[in-house]
């Protein structure tokens, strides 16, 4: 490089702050595997339960169990089918006043947004546990466990939507005369919809595998025989339910983000 | 028909945006705001539908019906004339004229003002998940009730309004396309029959061409010059380019730093001297790029 050229080259940014953020990281990673009692060679000590383990579940499949296995399973995708259409309807009122672009009332936008964050931090099986508690066992509790659970999920990822619309489509309507409920109807809801209805799928998504597990604390579906058959060590009978279950999901999942990707 | 007095505006972040402006639009002027971008052209035209209110002054209407809020502009009497056609029952005794400050009201009565006033915009702002003729019927929100809006169910008049609008900018074949199938041009036009289903006497013009290329920019061109003659209304229009002013405008309204510095009937001087003119409000030599150039 010649003098001239290597006089003007502006002084090169120090990368301190790049090593000391991968300090940190690394610092974050090794005290939480430590403090959690996480050890590498506890894995390979007890590799050989694992296969033994596995072999028990899947080899042979217990294919003379399958049959009762699709009731059970056929109740979870319904109940994932109805958590998430009473979450979704509940979801886009919460969401609309919880964006701040449209409804500018901040103590209601705050409101709104600790409760979908309360929500969302209870887990779907604590909530099942608790809905159990009230409703009695069977799948009418994970139903409405779901139910909070994806209204949770919807509202947010939708409220965010709401407010990143385009304002432009806004102005046209308040320009036009319109009120609220013209802009919501006219230059929001058009632009969040097909956002919303992804959510809605992809929330329909998460509920088909919380809700493999919720009959565990006897809400309803195929995690009650789970359950049973657990608790009788009967792992060949537990492989196959894991085994079509997991089909079930991988078509269910194809399907709906399929449908998603049209979408948006 | 509109008049500013002592207008301000002053950002909440410290901008500002206007300074006293004192403006008098007459009816049927087709007014072009030109300057520099963030001289302060869009803040000045979202001032007069209250998009963004003003920091101080008024913005007069004259003759509006204090009942209707309906305008009824400088030819009072052709505007009688026109509501008796609309309306055979029209009373005309039962009108209550007066002058509105559009700044000092709210609610309602705000909503029913801006429905006298049009706007288009450089992005369109048509609904794009819409079909064109739900489009133009969303013009008729402020005539209907709330839960015919809602469900989208309007009015047989409505409707042919409606077509009567997409018709005069001669898109009426479009009608049942989807907004979103549509090019820039297309839309736009659209979004001129929106604000004349909206029955408009007022058209705010926000940088109407600036994403059009040369040949459609002289096609909207023409279609709003069209409204302006034939319909008598009213069309105040930030463009970018002079010979565009000087072609399809009345007047030229020239901002810089939210001070009006310049304001010409067009027909009173010659063009080569506007243009001399429009550099002092320009601060600098005018180039090609300040043209659109020829049709």
């Amino acid at each position: 490089m010649n003098q001239d050229l290597a006089n003007k080259l502006p002084l090169r940014p120090s990368k301190a702050k790049f090593y000391s953020n991968i300090g940190l990281i690394l610092a974050i990673l090794i005290s939480s595997a430590w403090f959690s009692g996480f050890n590498v060679f506890e894995i390979f000590a007890n590799l050989r339960f694992a296969f033994r383990l596995l072999n028990s579940l899947f080899f042979p499949p217990a294919w003379d169990y399958a049959d009762n296995v699709i009731g059970p399973l056929l109740e979870t995708v319904q109940m994932a089918i109805v958590g998430s259409f009473v979450g979704a309807v509940l979801a886009f009122p919460a969401a609309v006043l919880a964006a701040n672009n449209f409804i500018k009332i901040k103590g209601l936008n705050t409101g709104i947004r600790l409760m979908l964050n309360f929500f969302r931090t209870i887990p779907a099986l604590v909530l099942a546990s608790l809905f159990v508690a009230i409703f009695g066992i069977g799948s009418f509790a994970g139903i409405v466990a779901l139910s909070i659970f994806s209204f949770g999920l919807i509202s947010k990822m939708t409220y965010e939507s709401i407010e990143a619309i385009d304002y432009g489509q806004v102005e046209a309507i308040i320009s036009l005369g319109g009120n609220k409920m013209n802009i919501l109807r006219y230059a929001i809801i058009p632009q969040v919809l097909p956002q919303y209805m992804s959510y809605t799928l992809y929330a329909f998504e998460v509920n088909v595998r919380a809700a493999a597990v919720l009959g565990y604390v006897g809400a309803g579906g195929v995690g009650q025989t789970y359950q049973i058959w657990l608790d009788l060590r009967r792992f060949d009978r537990v492989g196959i339910i894991i085994m079509i279950s997991f089909v079930a999901v991988l078509i269910i999942d194809f399907i709906s983000s399929s449908i998603r990707r049209r979408l948006v | 028909m509109i008049k500013f007095v002592n207008v301000s505006k002053t950002y909440p972040n410290g901008t500002v945006a206007l300074t006293d402006i004192n403006l008098e639009i007459k009816e049927g002027e087709f007014v072009a705001i030109l300057g520099l971008s963030g001289a302060g052209k869009s803040t000045m035209l979202r001032t007069i539908n209250q998009i963004i209110d003003v920091s101080s002054g008024n913005i007069y209407f004259n003759n509006v019906d204090i009942n209707t809020y309906e305008m009824y502009g400088d030819d009072v009497e052709r505007e009688i004339k026109r509501q008796k056609e609309l309306n055979p029952e029209f009373d005309e005794t039962k009108l209550d004229l007066q002058e509105i400050d559009i700044t000092k009201i709210k609610g309602k009565n705000l909503r029913k003002m801006r429905s006298n006033i049009g706007m288009i915009f450089q992005n369109f702002n048509i609904i794009k998940r819409m079909s064109v003729i739900q489009n133009v019927l969303s013009g008729r929100i402020s005539y209907n009730p709330t839960w015919r809006t809602v469900l989208g169910i309007f009015p047989k008049k409505d409707k042919e309004i409606a077509y009567e609008a997409l018709n005069k900018v001669d898109i009426l074949e479009k009608t049942y396309h989807r907004a979103s199938d549509l090019s820039g041009g297309q839309m736009q036009r659209v979004a001129i029959a929106r604000s004349l289903a909206q029955n408009a006497k007022i058209l705010l013009a926000d940088e109407p061409v600036a994403s059009l290329d040369p040949i459609t920019t002289f096609e909207v061109m023409k279609f709003l010059k069209k409204i302006n003659v034939e319909d008598g209304i009213t069309t105040i229009a930030n463009l970018h380019h002079v010979d565009l002013a000087l072609e399809y405008a009345t007047r030229i309204v020239g901002v810089r730093d939210g001070k009006i510095v310049y304001d010409i009937q067009i027909k009173d001087k010659p063009e080569k001297q506007i243009i001399r003119d429009l550099e002092q409000v320009y601060g600098r030599p005018l180039s090609h790029d300040d043209f659109v150039g020829d049709e």
